[in-house]
């Protein structure tokens, strides 16, 4: 009996091609479907990927170059300005005394000297005219780690010294002391260093870029290994160019050396 | 049927909005980078808010790039994404997908470059010149935003592929 539908269609001729039709046709379907979403989920894929690497390259980036470009902080740097008498040299000319100090700027033994026992000396001594102070540089922890950042911040001193202002710019490096490691002392530092310290900074940058003291530094250490220097802080008296090493102990008995040479060798006094 | 028309009606409207939004961002954008400009190109002092440090963001070294004022890179860019997106609008008009998806994939390229340029300034600003401009921050605020925008209709736009 054949079957009819409300509007008098005959339904009962749904045969079996027709259904292997609509089922092969919703297949097809389902699997365009699926390539489909699969594809919006590449092109998606594809955008956070893009948004991702970028913004991770972008703060790396940005980073390094803050890094790089935010001035390096000192404390303690001078309100006034020390002016070197002579090349790295300060007190009087008329002083017959000198302490000579041989030493490295990431030194942490010449830092514990300048810590414990200098501003005494200077203070008693050098600001009475007694002695002069006279500053070497000896590049030691360069042979220690076997790079060359206390040459290139012995080279910063001497630029500054050009400027007549060694003694500050080593003064400041002790103060503002960063140990011994290698990439303390970068060309970076020293030149903010310069800044802070009131340099011309086209002097000093061109000076410090030339490295127009590279050899001086070098000859500078070679003459101290002539006199028996191997260490920092190793110091000299030098009484009217006669240098005899003395041995740094404490402040009470290097200063009794020191006034012991001065009593004999008091400063000239000009009529 | 009649509910579909709507619907569809409702989503071209809100699209018409969306468009209207971002084309209004670029042109605040031009706006801000034109006012730099022409600030910079005829030595004119910037309009600052009490205590802002607009002159001294503007003349630090940062504000040049390859020997460009940066104002002047901003406005070329604020310009061309303008362009783009009245370009997106015409062309998504005439239902080319395609090559709106495509124009759409340069949008968020452009200005997420934009975006990471911004921010490199942003941080020079705050943390090295250490004073902050409220023109700059407007730009970034602009940028940012649109980003975000534009970002989203590529995220969507994929499903029209």
């Amino acid at each position: 009996m054949a079957q009819q539908n409300q509007s008098g269609k005959d339904t009962s001729t749904v045969t079996p091609s027709s259904s292997r039709n609509n089922r092969n046709s919703k297949e097809a379907s389902s699997k365009k479907e699926a390539i489909r979403q699969r594809q919006l989920k590449r092109r998606r894929n594809q955008i956070i990927l893009v948004g991702i690497g970028v913004v991770v390259v972008a703060i790396i980036g940005i980073f390094t170059v803050v890094t790089l470009s935010t001035p390096t902080s000192f404390n303690n740097i001078p309100a006034s300005p020390t002016q070197d008498t002579d090349y790295l040299t300060i007190g009087s000319a008329n002083a017959q005394v000198a302490l000579i100090e041989y030493a490295d700027v990431r030194c942490p033994a010449c830092k514990s000297y300048f810590d414990q026992a200098e501003s005494s000396i200077r203070d008693t001594f050098v600001k009475t005219g007694q002695i002069k102070y006279i500053f070497r540089n000896y590049t030691v922890v360069d042979d220690i780690l076997r790079d060359t950042d206390s040459q290139r911040g012995a080279q910063g001193i001497r630029c500054a010294a050009d400027q007549k202002r060694g003694w500050d710019f080593r003064d400041s490096m002790y103060t503002n002391y960063r140990g011994e490691s290698t990439g303390v002392i970068t060309d970076k530092v020293l030149k903010d260093l310069a800044k802070a310290l009131d340099l011309n900074q086209d002097q000093f940058n061109s000076c410090l870029d030339t490295s127009k003291y590279k050899q001086a530094v070098a000859d500078e250490k070679t003459v101290a290994k002539t006199k028996g220097v191997s260490g920092t802080p190793t110091f000299f008296l030098s009484i009217n160019g006669n240098e005899q090493e003395i041995k740094y102990t404490n402040y009470e008995d290097i200063k009794s050396k020191i006034a012991a040479a001065v009593q004999q060798n008091p400063p000239i006094t000009k009529k | 049927m009649s509910i579909n028309t709507n619907t569809v009606q409702e989503k071209k409207n809100s699209g018409y909005l969306y468009d209207l939004l971002i084309i209004i961002l670029c042109l605040a954008g031009v706006g801000v980078a034109g006012y730099l400009s022409y600030t910079r190109l005829f030595a004119q002092a910037i309009i600052c808010v009490e205590g802002g440090g607009c002159e001294t963001v503007n003349n630090s070294q940062y504000a040049l790039l390859l020997g460009i004022p940066v104002s002047f890179l901003g406005l070329a860019t604020y310009i061309v994404l303008t362009g783009l997106v009245i370009t997106r609008w015409l062309i998504a008009r005439q239902n080319n997908i395609p090559l709106t998806y495509k124009l759409d994939w340069t949008l968020f390229v452009l200005s997420l470059g934009s975006l990471v340029f911004s921010s490199y300034l942003m941080a020079m600003s705050l943390f090295v010149i250490k004073a902050t401009c409220i023109w700059c921050l407007s730009s970034a605020a602009i940028i940012t935003v649109l980003f975000i925008l534009l970002a989203i209709r590529l995220w969507h736009s994929v499903e029209e592929i």
